[in-house]
This record gives C-alpha cells, structure tokens and sequence, in this order.
C-alpha cells in the first residue's frame, strides 16, 4: 500500500465531543463508523482510494466494532454487497471513482434500486469531472435519475459532508432506496476538523450475528412481476418519502441575501467556488456572507418542488449553477416553474459554458453576465478586474517563457513496464507496428512520448475485448496491453475468455507488476506473498502464479511469462507472438514488481543497514560522455527521468550527451535497451559500496594503485 | 441453440426491388448488411436475441461479405469491440437487452462515446421496459444523455426501422457518435415488409485488411484528450447531429384539423398513441390524425427548433413518453421556457402515469384526459368521452363478474429441468439444518424464487449473486448459499464473485448451475458448452477455471441424484474449510437435451427400431394424497386428479402426458421419505422378440 494511515486511524476512534481533524475523505471513514455500518466495501480509485485503504489497514479496529470489510474486485462487487441491506436493517457503504465505478457497477446498482433497502446502504462516490480528471468526463447524475437512487453533493466543509453522510442513511432507511454521496476531488482533499460523536456498533453485524435469515419475500426480489410494483413504488413511494425527509430535514440550505430579487441555485459541492466567485465580484464578504440569496442543493438528486417554488417565486431572475452536462437539473426546474407557472426568468447553461469544470474563473465570467442582465445596480467591476489579472499573468507568463511544452506524466523511475514498450518498439523494426489496444493503469503512459503506443482505451480491462473488432480487419495481429488490475477487474472474461470462445488469433500482454498500482498500490488477489516481500529486494512479482495458473485453467495455450527488465528476451517473445503460426490466444505475461512497492520495502531496509554500519551495495547506472554519440536513442527507447541530456563536456562537440542523474534507482534498463538494440556502448554500471568491508577495501586499494599504475 | 434460422438466412441475401417479409429484429439483420458493416456482435437477451442468433447461422453470407462476428462474452466486451471503428472507416454493429446490457456495456460506452467514433458505430437495443419484461425497469434513455450517444426511437414498422439503421450509421459518422438503436420487445417482434436492397460489402473487412494502424493520441481516452473530447461533444459533434436530424428530417411531423393542439410523441409510442386516436374517433385506420403529431424518432438529442416550432401557437400538447424519469418532457419544458414560448401548456406525466409500460389501455385512456382537458376547438369531447367509457365498460363489467382476480401464473422450470432437483435438495438441506440466506442470480434458475420452492432472497443481476453475498455472509450463525448458472459464472461471476469471494478469503457456498448452455436466452452456446460449433473454442471449463483462481473445495454432482446433493450441500455447510467451497451442480439443459432426443427417437420409431421412453406415474392407491411430492417439485406434469377410490376425498398426484422421465419425482420421494407410491415405467415401441417373449410371460403372471 502506497501510504500508511496510523494516525488517521487514531482519529477514527475519537469520542463524543472530541474534534476531528483532517481530511474530507477520512471524515467520511469516521461518519460511517458514528453512522453504525455493519460492512463497508469497495474498489480503489483517485479521489476515493484512501477511504477503503484506512478501512483495509484498520483492520483490527473494525472487528472490534464488528465492521465487515471486503475490498472487492471490482464496483459491480461493490455495488452487489450492498444487497446485504435489502433484507436486514444492516448499514453498509461502498465506495468507488465515478463515473467509470458508477459505470462498472450500474447493472447491480438497477436491481439494487428496485428491490428497494431496508438498512440504509451508501455509495461514496469521487466525482472525477474536470480538468484535473483521469477518466472519461460524465456526471453521475445520470445513474442517479436513471435508477432513482438518490444523490447528495455537500457543501466541501467537514461538518457538511459528515452530516450528509449521516443524515443520507436516514434518507435511505425513510424511503427504502440507495444514496450516493457524490464528493468532487477537492471535497475528498479538503481539510478540516467537525465534532465528532463516538462511533456506533451496529445492532446486526459480524459480532452480533442474525439468528436466522429473513423471511422471504418475494417483493423484495427483482425479479418479475414484483419489479412492475418496485417500479411504481419508486414513483409514488419512494420518492415523496425522500422529498419529504429532505424537506423537513432541511438538507437543502437557503442563505439569505438583501438582493432579493435574483437568486442562484447551485450544487451543493460548488458552493466553496460560488462564493469566492462572489466575493470577487464584489457581492460576497470573506466570511460566506452573499448579498444574493443562495439556495445550496445538497440533495441534488430529487429536487423537491416546493422548495424550488418557494425559492424562485419572488424573484425576477434566477441562475442554476450545474457542472456537466447535459444540464439535468436545470431542465427539471424548468419544468417545475412551467407547471406551477412560475414566471422567474431562468438562466444557466446558456451564461454558463455547458462542458468543463466550473473553476471560480468560469464562474466569475458567467456571473458577471447574470449580473449585468439582471442587476446592473451592482458593481461587479472587481470580478472584471481579477478576470484581466489573472488573464494578463497568463499571458506575460507566456510571453516570459513562450509556450511551455506540456508535460504529460509518465512511467515512474524504474517503472518494470517501461521496458515492455522498449522491447515492443524495438520489436516493431521487425514485425511493423501492430494496432495496440490499450488500457487502463500505469502502463497507458505509453500513450505519451516517446512511446506513443496504444490507438484507442475502451475503459479498464477492455484492452483485448476491444480488439475483438480491430483484429479481424488488420492485415497484422493487433496488440493488447492490460494490467494485471484490469484482468482481474473483468480482462479474464470479458477478453480473455471471449478472445478464447471466438477462437481468435490476439496477442496479449499481462503487465504483472503485483499490485493495482496506479490508485496507490492496492493488494490484488495475485500480489506477490508476503514472504516473498519480507525476504528480499528483489522484484517479488513472480512469486505468484495466480495469473499464469487462471490463464492455463482457462486453457490458454500460448502462455510466456518474461521477466521485464529482460529487453532482449521480451523482444523476442513479442516477435514471435506476433508472427508465429500458432492459431489463438497469445499472452505474455511482462511480470516485475511495481518499483514504487519494491522501493517501499528497499528505502528503510537501506536506511536500517547504514545506520547499523552494515555493508550496503547500491547499482547505480551511468553514462561515459566520452563514449556517448549524442544521438540520444537510448532516450527515446527510455523515457526514464533519469535518463537525461547534460552539455557536451568536450569543446569539439556540441550535441548534449546522455546522462543519469541522481534518482536513478538501479534498475538497468538503459544499459539493456543499449545492449538488446545495439547502441553505443556509452553505458555503465557501477556499485556504490557504503560501509566497506575489509575485502572491498582491499579491493579497491588493488584497483587504485593499478589506476594510480596507468594514471 | 434454441431455434435454427435456415428460412432466415436466406432472406438476407434479398438483392434490389426484391421484398423481404418478416420480423422486426431480422429486418435490422438484413440492414445491417445492406449498410455494408464490417463486424458485428453482441450478447444474447430478449428480444434482440434473434439478432445474434441469425448472424451466427448465416456464416457463409458473412463470410462472403468478409463480415466478422464476434459473440462477446458480456456486453461489456460487445461495447468496446465498437473500439474498432474509433481509428478506421469501418461500420460496426453491436447488440444486447437494455438496459440490463447497457449497464454492463457502460464503462465500454462511456470510453466509446468520449473518443468518438469515424465509421458508424451502432449499438441495437432490446428495450425491455414494461409488463413483460424479465428485468427491472429503467431506461436506456439515461445512457444516452449521460454519454452523449444518440438514442434512435423509429416508429414501429419495417420500412421506418430500416431506414432509421441505414441513417443511423451516417448520423454515427456524421457527428463522429456512436448511435443506439432503441427497440421495444413489440417492435423486434411486429411483422411486415420493406423493399430490400443489394448486401453492400465492406470497404475494410476480412477480405480486405487495413494494411497500417492510425495513431492518434486525440482519439485516446485520457487526459487531456477527454477534455478536449468533452468540448468536442458540445461544440462539435452534438450540433452536426442535430444538423443532420433536421436535414434528413428524421423526425416526422403529421398535421391534422385540431390545429390549437399537438401529440409528441416517442417513435416507438406512434402505434399506440395512433391506435388510442383511433379508437376515440379521432383517426383512420390508414394512420390520419385529426390531432398533429410530432413524432421523435430520435428522442436524443432532441432538436428545440423543431420542438418550439411544433408547440408554438398551440394551447396544450400531450408528451407520450414511457418509463421514468420524464426525460423528454423536461427538455420540452426546458426548451420552451428559454424560447419564451409561454403559452402552450405541456402536459404528459400528469395525465399519464410516471412509470411503467404504456399500454393500449394506458396510453388510450392519457390521451382521453388529455382531449378532454384541452377541449380543442371543432372536437365534441362529449363524443370522446362515450368513446372511451365504451372501451372501458366491458373491462369494468368483466371484473364485477369474475369477482375476485385470477390466480397469477408465474413461469417456473420446464419439465424435466435439471435445476428443478437442486432446489428440492435445498428444501430437504432447510428441513434438517435450518433456513439459510440464498443469494440468487439471474437465469433459469431464478424460478427457484416461485412457489413451491420460495428459494432466494436477493437478486442483483447477472453473475452478481456471489458479490451480492459477499457482505451477507459475514452476518449469520451460518453459512449461506450463492446460486449462480454457468451463464453468469461466465459473463462476470468468475472475476466479480469467484476472484472476490477467494481474495478476500470468504467463506460461502456457490452452487453453479452447469446445464452448459446461456438456456433462458435461447441455449446460446458457452464457454464450456458440451457441444461446439467450429467456430467456437472446445476446450474450456469451469472447473479448470476455478481451480487456476485457487479453489480449494470443488464438488461436482449429478442433480437428478437428488439425496447426494442434499448431501453435498450439508457437508458445505458444515465443513471445517474454511474459504469459497463451490459445489457444481451438473446436467444438461433438457430443452437442448430433448432437441436432441426428439428427432433421433422419431427416426428409429421411422426405421422400425426399438425404443424404449421412460414415464413415470403415481400409484393412486398407494399415494397418501399430502402433495409433499409436488411441494418438492412443482414440475408441471406431477399435479392432480381426483380420487378414484369413493372413500377418500382428497385428490391424488398423477403425472400427466409430457413427462420427459427425469425421474426426478420418484428421487424426491425417496430422499425424502416420501410415501412409496411412484413408479417407474419403461414404454417400449417396436418391441424385439426377447421383449414380447417377457411382455408375454408377465401378462400371464398378472392374469
């Protein structure tokens, strides 16, 4: 695991009256445990992960409290856990990045939706919408209206979403259906303290066991005829039952304002951006005082129509406020006014862009123009002002530095996948390029430079599958990368039992790095034993089996596992499973340990020895400038940070050479690309020994006198 | 598979001016090729099921054509092969049941729709919404939106479907979207002709490879391409879609004399809606309203020119829009209010319900509300109004009559199922241990849930009852039961239950139901099929597959040896191992069995061989007359008669004509110690001399 949450562990057991400090996602951790949840689940992923990994390495404190954990294989695992709250009043909450979580898990979340819940049953979902985003951009909102599950966004504040996170599992008990608590990335990060209250053991848990199972029911089965019922009772049960329960909760909050004739309707997670907007534009105080009324949705899903009236009734002019598109909730309050035959102008997408993020500058550039329509009394000048600023930075930032290259991410130093798309690119000389069918996980940094490799990514694990229509039509076999992640998130069957059933002719490649390792390094049912990990630095990928022995049980009969770092032999094995004669599934397993994970392990172990006075070798990779031609080939087969260009010591040549810098961890890939595609033999290796022992010593003192010899 | 296509087949090869004549689902089969497509694939489920089902049996056309078929192993996978035609020229087609398949697709979709799309990429969908369907009700209309995909709707006939997946493909390529191609079970099902046109063949296809890959990084999802892709979508694509609806005039309007009203309807809704005018006096059997519809075709994206000008100058309009929520009727508000078109009242939701199916009756008696509430100048409502009371009356009448309603008929398993004696074993494990939470699944088995075995407490879709256990089991004394076919153990049960259940070290029982086939979808073949077709792969099976995962504790039975599964099903709950223990149920889907059988038996009795058929009976004297067989069983051929004996009042069991000879009655009676009154019965036809020669000898025993 990437981090180690002891502290915020600590925090999770804080009492009544105590104030918890810390981040928006571990507050969301601390209110299901004051919530009494019986099981928590889930699937790792940015802005979300950290809730499960503290759940995960809480172990022990969970089973004090009884508090099931699963870290499932995927979000339809999730979603489908929640079903343990269909029949019992058990509380259980699951978490995942939205919108592909949301996506994964959609088919259990409609059956979940429709059998309705009798505990409540929370789904905690990262909102990736936005520049700054890693997936494709659409709103979970949608599956919201879809499948009535009903959707609080928060105020970002600490108090706010740990009340949403509470009050949603009276929601969900008051009107039998499934709340999602959407939380955008920087709700997740922001930090904070609120009251906390001592957690709640639930009443049915793994500690205090049912006696027997529920009586059945076939109603709560969704299964026909009962889902005709469920889906009536969702529109005239269900849903007045959660209106109600917003209503008279007050989860929705009015902020009044003395320009009362106007208004904003906005997302309750777009509230922190409002009012630094407004405050900008001169109608807000530092302190959160507007001078326009605001209504701050913190249900957004469903509205309550009185609410909306109420609201909008008196005033000329309102603008919803709605990040995404298409824009739901402002066509639902369109309609809402129509019926009632609410005159208040309405506004919104169209002063406000309908895609992207709503950063405070798109919202200051949209308010202004709502002003200027409707309250040209107020003097907005400052937002103006701030926008020409902020315009005027960027465009002497520009002028000082020119247009900065972008700089894309890309393989970590060390990275065991970097040298698979070395191997493949040298491979390519050969064979052509193939299609490649990339992926989600670290290894579609091969997109960027200097790889460039990968022509489409169908979503996680749907490399191979989405080749199923290229290869056909390629006059060479096409390529899928996958992680080792992605197979087991759905790759095994969606591609590799389906390329096997169509008796297809697809060469895959396995990543096997150990680890779901692009969301920080989580624990998959292939990671490498812990025995392997406590024994040695080494790469411990191959330890397990799991993938090769699931690959052969599905009856796989190419199957070759290389080990990375072996340019050379993972060119060969990416030849011949591109040419060979052999009619079906090819897969090479590309097994190295994720070096992130391996580092973890080989950092303290060094730091331990040095400070012990043990011996510690240390392989460091370097570059003889005398050597090198300058024409930089080992860095376009590379990519490695490390791998750099530095001014040509020599006065005769101009050209940069090749050189390594400090980070370099060791891990000997650019002398093996040199090596496996025939380069300048400019590379070298050298061990740095810390703590010599009398032998290197010795060793050493023979070789500097022979060097002092021919010096 | 459950039906072969021969006649089928042959109707898609029809040329130019040729007639086809036929079903709805198939007519998309021959447009898809006359739209000259290089792949095609999808994943089984009513009513699209046909769609595969067809392809598959017409091989040789495809290969003609140079048409690859893929059968996807869920509609995940169906959904990112579609990935073909985001770099190359090429035409694809995909389908599955929705919204079921477009939960599952979604992730796929999502990928899809953000990169955008260079060759026409279209996803044909079973919209399964309404009573009738077998899944939970939700619209696929929401997927539409959510990615950004347009959503066709056409009028339910053949020439309109047609047309609509012959101008799908270039509205898919003319606005760089893949586009998705709603039909309702009536519309894959209704009958009809359209004149044909010559198959086109691919520019790329097998036949003709793409000699070199495109890189594009603008056509990969991932940042920053999907912000720019996000930008595109709205600046770009969307407006040419609506350029291109409005051009080729997707969308229909038809006038009529009420001039101050108007209908909007969805295209799939036109038949009903126009039936409901119909019957209230208000059109002609010939389709001619007296009412103006506006009818969307595609119902996304919508087009506000042509929706402001069909409302503009009208005092009210009625939006006949299925299911929930009002997605339509919200972009019509939506659309009017910022066209300041003020005067028109919307109506739709209020005078029809918010949800489920609109039927003749729904939509008949919505669009009576609707007339009358609007009253339009030059209609006497009065005449409306009797109209429909007309209708109605015989309904009302019927009711009072019957008094109380008719017993509901749910489906259960066929005679002779396999899954049928997993379950009797389940209730006889519940007798002697204690009730237990069952997770269910979807698929045959999920009649389990019916009387007379009420077995199954959740269901959270296909492949997911594993998952769905995973917080469950955690919660008992005891250990629970996961059902799950092979079906489902395929499409994602492996990975989300099995890989789930293993890494995190649960301790559950699944019983795979292994009858080798997708049944309730048409036996569609699976991985680990007993019988293949040479397209398919020969060689995989569950249990290899499981074991790769780690499965340590694996049985296997036989299902109709109803006291070892009990068995089994006890040593799994009472066992010391602790982790995933799987018990495989095994036998063979007895529809696929008997499509076996019937022709072969029907052959020897032809050829004058000997055969000899199983029966089983009840010996009414001996039969106690408690039924505790058919609680156990519910097999439609063991049921009732009345009792022969004079003394004894109550009915007697007796198996009826069609019993296949499962032999499952008289297993039951036996685990369970019922009474002895089942026998078994060999009918031999075309007897030997051997046979006679005993037949002989016992008659004169007898007598």
């Amino acid at each position: 695991m990437e981090r180690q949450f002891t502290e915020e562990i600590r925090s999770l057991r804080l009492g009544d009256g105590e104030t918890f400090h810390g981040e928006g996602i571990l507050a969301v951790t601390k209110a299901l445990l004051q919530s009494g949840v019986s099981y928590v689940g889930g699937y790792q992923g940015a802005p979300v992960s950290h809730l499960l990994d503290v759940m995960v390495q809480a172990r022990e404190y969970m089973n004090e409290l009884g508090v099931h954990v699963e870290a499932c294989t995927n979000e339809a695992s999730a979603a489908a856990m929640l079903g343990a709250s269909i029949n019992y009043p058990v509380r259980g909450a699951v978490t995942w990045k939205s919108i592909v979580g949301t996506n994964v898990a959609s088919d259990a979340l409609s059956y979940l939706s429709t059998a309705g819940v009798m505990g409540g049953a929370m789904i905690i979902a990262g909102e990736d919408y936005g520049e700054g985003a890693s997936v494709a951009l659409e709103r979970t909102h949608a599956v919201a209206m879809k499948s009535s599950l009903w959707m609080l966004d928060p105020r970002p504040n600490l108090p706010s979403i740990v009340r949403a996170v509470e009050k949603g599992f009276e929601l969900s008990e008051a009107s039998n259906s499934p709340v999602i608590v959407d939380l955008r990335i920087r709700a997740c990060h922001v930090q904070g303290h609120f009251r906390a209250t001592s957690n709640r053991p639930a009443a049915m848990s793994k500690r205090h066991p049912a006696q027997g199972p529920a009586p059945f029911n076939y109603d709560r089965l969704s299964h026909p005829p009962a889902i005709f019922r469920q889906e009536k009772l969702k529109a005239e049960v269900r849903l007045p039952a959660a209106r109600r329960f917003i209503a008279e909760h007050k989860l929705n909050e009015v902020f009044p304002g003395d320009l009362d004739d106007i208004g904003i309707i906005v997302q309750g997670g777009l509230y922190n951006n409002l009012l630094r907007s407004l405050s900008l534009l001169g109608a807000a105080d530092p302190f959160g005082a507007s001078r326009v009324p605001i209504l701050a949705l913190n249900v957004v899903y469903p509205l309550v129509p009185e609410e909306i009236v109420g609201f909008c009734a008196a005033k000329r002019a309102v603008i919803m406020l709605e990040e995404g598109q298409p824009e739901f909730i402002e066509q639902e309050i369109a309609t809402i006014l129509r019926r009632q035959d609410v005159q208040t102008r309405l506004n919104g997408k169209d002063l406000m862009p309908m895609a992207g993020e709503y950063s405070a500058e798109v919202f200051v550039g949209g308010l202004a123009k709502f002003f200027a329509q409707h309250a040209p009394q107020l003097d907005t000048s400052g937002g103006a002002k701030w926008l020409a600023k902020v315009a005027d930075t960027r465009k002497r930032a520009t002028q000082l530095l020119g247009e900065l290259p972008p700089r894309p991410p890309g393989f970590c130093i060390g990275c065991p996948e970097r040298p698979v798309f070395a191997a493949l690119k040298l491979a390519e000389r050969h064979t052509g390029r193939p299609h490649i069918s990339g992926d989600i996980g670290c290894h579609a940094f091969a997109t960027f430079e200097p790889f460039s490799m990968g022509n489409s990514i169908l979503g996680y694990g749907m490399s191979l599958a989405s080749s199923a229509g290229v290869g056909p039509m390629m006059a060479g076999r096409p390529l899928a990368i996958m992680g080792d992640g992605g197979f087991w998130h759905n790759g095994l069957l969606s591609g590799v039992a389906s390329n096997m059933l169509n008796k297809g002719d697809a060469v895959l490649v396995v990543m096997k790095n150990g680890y779901a390792s692009a969301t920080g390094t989580q624990e998959l049912i292939s990671s490498p034993p812990k025995e392997a990990r406590d024994s040695t630095g080494a790469s411990a990928s191959h330890a397990d089996r799991t993938i090769e022995n699931a690959l052969s049980g599905l009856g796989v009969g190419w199957v070759k596992t290389v080990h990375t770092y072996h340019v050379a032999e993972m060119q060969r094995a990416l030849t011949e499973a591109l040419t060979t004669d052999y009619k079906g599934l090819k897969v090479i397993v590309a097994d190295g340990e994720c070096q992130l994970e391996r580092q973890r392990r080989v950092k303290p172990e060094n730091a331990r020895k040095l400070s012990a006075g043990e011996r510690l070798v240390k392989v460091k990779y370097g570059v003889d400038e005398d050597t090198c031609t300058g024409d930089h080939s080992c860095i376009r087969l590379s990519g490695c940070p490390t791998l750099t260009v530095k001014d040509n010591p020599d006065p005769l040549r101009t050209d940069p050479v090749a050189t390594v810098i400090d980070g370099c961890v060791g891990c000997g890939l650019c002398g093996e690309n040199a090596h496996a595609a025939t380069l300048c033999p400019s590379f070298y290796r050298a061990e740095v020994i810390q703590n010599p022992s009398a032998w290197d010593r010795l060793v050493a003192g023979v070789r500097d006198g022979f060097k002092g010899i021919f010096a | 598979m459950e039906r072969s296509f021969t006649e089928e087949v042959e109707k898609l090869k029809l040329g130019d001016g040729e007639t086809f004549h036929g079903e709805g689902i198939l007519a998309v089969t021959k447009a898809l090729l006359q739209s000259g497509v290089s792949y095609v694939g999808g994943y089984q489920g009513a009513p699209v099921s046909h769609m595969m089902d067809v392809l598959n049996d017409a091989r040789d056309i495809m290969d003609e054509l140079g048409i690859h078929i893929e059968t996807n192993a869920s509609e995940a996978g169906a959904a990112a092969m579609l990935g073909a035609s985001i770099n190359y020229p090429l035409r694809g087609a995909v389908t599955f049941k929705s919204t079921v398949g477009t939960n599952v697709a979604s992730d796929a979709l999502s990928n899809l729709a953000s990169a955008g799309v260079k060759g026409g990429a279209l996803i044909v969908l079973g919209e399964d919404y309404g009573e009738g369907a077998s899944i939970i009700q939700e619209r696929s209309h929401a997927f539409a939106m959510k990615s950004q995909i347009w959503l066709l709707d056409p009028r339910p006939n053949l020439p309109k479907i047609v047309d609509m997946v012959e101008k799908g493909f270039e509205l898919s390529e003319a606005s760089n979207t893949p586009v998705m191609l709603e039909l309702r079970i009536r519309a894959c099902h209704v009958h009809g002709t359209f004149a044909a046109k010559t198959n086109r063949a691919p520019q790329f296809s097998r036949r003709h490879a793409l000699e070199s890959p495109e890189f594009d990084f603008g056509r990969i999802s991932l940042p920053p391409s999907t912000y720019a892709q996000e930008k595109h979508k709205i600046d770009v694509r969307w407006p040419a879609a609506v350029k291109y609806i409005r051009e080729r005039k997707l969308n229909e309007t038809f006038p009529g004399d009420l001039e101050d009203i108007g209908i909007l309807c969805q295209g799939g809704m036109y038949n009903v809606t126009m039936r409901a005018l119909q019957q209230l006096g208000l059109a002609d059997a010939f389709g001619a309203s007296r009412v103006p519809i506006y009818c969307m075709n595609v119902t996304y994206p919508m087009v506000p020119e042509e929706i402001v000008g069909f409302c503009a100058g009208r005092r009210a309009v009625l939006v006949v829009e299925e299911g929930q929520p009002a997605y339509i009727e919200d972009a019509v508000q939506a659309a009017l209010r910022r066209n300041d078109v003020n005067g028109v009242k919307v109506h739709g939701k209020g005078m029809l319900p918010l949800a489920g199916e609109y039927t003749g009756e729904t939509v008949l008696g919505g669009v009576a509300k609707f007339l009358e509430h609007a009253a339009p100048r030059g209609l006497d409502v009065g005449r409306v109004r009797a109209a429909f009371e007309k209708l109605t009356a015989p309904k009302t009448r019927a009711a009072e009559l019957l008094g109380s309603a008719v017993p509901a008929r749910p489906p259960g398993f066929c005679v002779g199922c396999p899954e049928r004696p997993v379950f009797s074993a389940m209730k006889l494990v519940e007798r002697e241990l204690g009730a237990y939470h069952v997770s269910a699944d979807i698929g045959c088995h999920t009649f389990a849930t019916l009387p007379p075995f009420n077995i199954g407490h959740t269901v959270l879709g296909y492949g997911l009852g594993m998952a769905s256990n995973s917080a469950v089991n955690t919660m008992f004394g005891r250990r629970t039961v996961t059902i799950m076919g092979d079906g489902g153990f395929w499409h994602n049960g492996l990975t989300s239950g099995v890989a789930n259940a293993v890494f995190n070290k649960d301790d559950g029982i699944l019983v795979i139901m292994k009858n080798g086939y997708s049944s309730a979808t048409g036996t569609q073949e699976l991985p680990s099929s007993p019988q293949h077709s040479r397209h398919k792969a020969q060689d995989m099976s569950m249990e290899r597959a499981m074991q790769g995962l780690g499965v340590g504790w694996m049985k296997t039975v036989d299902n109709y040896n109803v006291g070892s599964v009990a068995k089994m099903l006890k040593e799994a709950m009472t066992s010391d191992y602790q982790g995933l223990k799987v018990i495989i149920a095994e036998g063979e889907c007895q529809l696929e069995r008997q499509r076996k059988l019937r022709p072969e038996t029907a052959r020897q009795l032809a050829a004058g061989e000997r055969v000899v058929r199983t029966r089983y009976g009840v010996d009414e004297d001996t039969c106690t007359g408690d039924h505790s067989c058919i609680r156990l069983s519910g097999c439609p051929t063991l049921t009732i008669k009345d009792n022969p004996d004079p003394l004894r009042t109550d009915p007697v069991a007796t198996v009826i004509d069609g019993c296949v000879g499962c032999g499952l009655c008289g297993e039951n009676a036996h685990a369970a110690t019922l009474c002895p009154s089942f026998y078994r019965a060999e009918v031999i036809q075309n007897p030997n001399a051997w046979d006679r020669l005993v037949a002989g000898l016992r008659t004169m025993i007898t007598h």
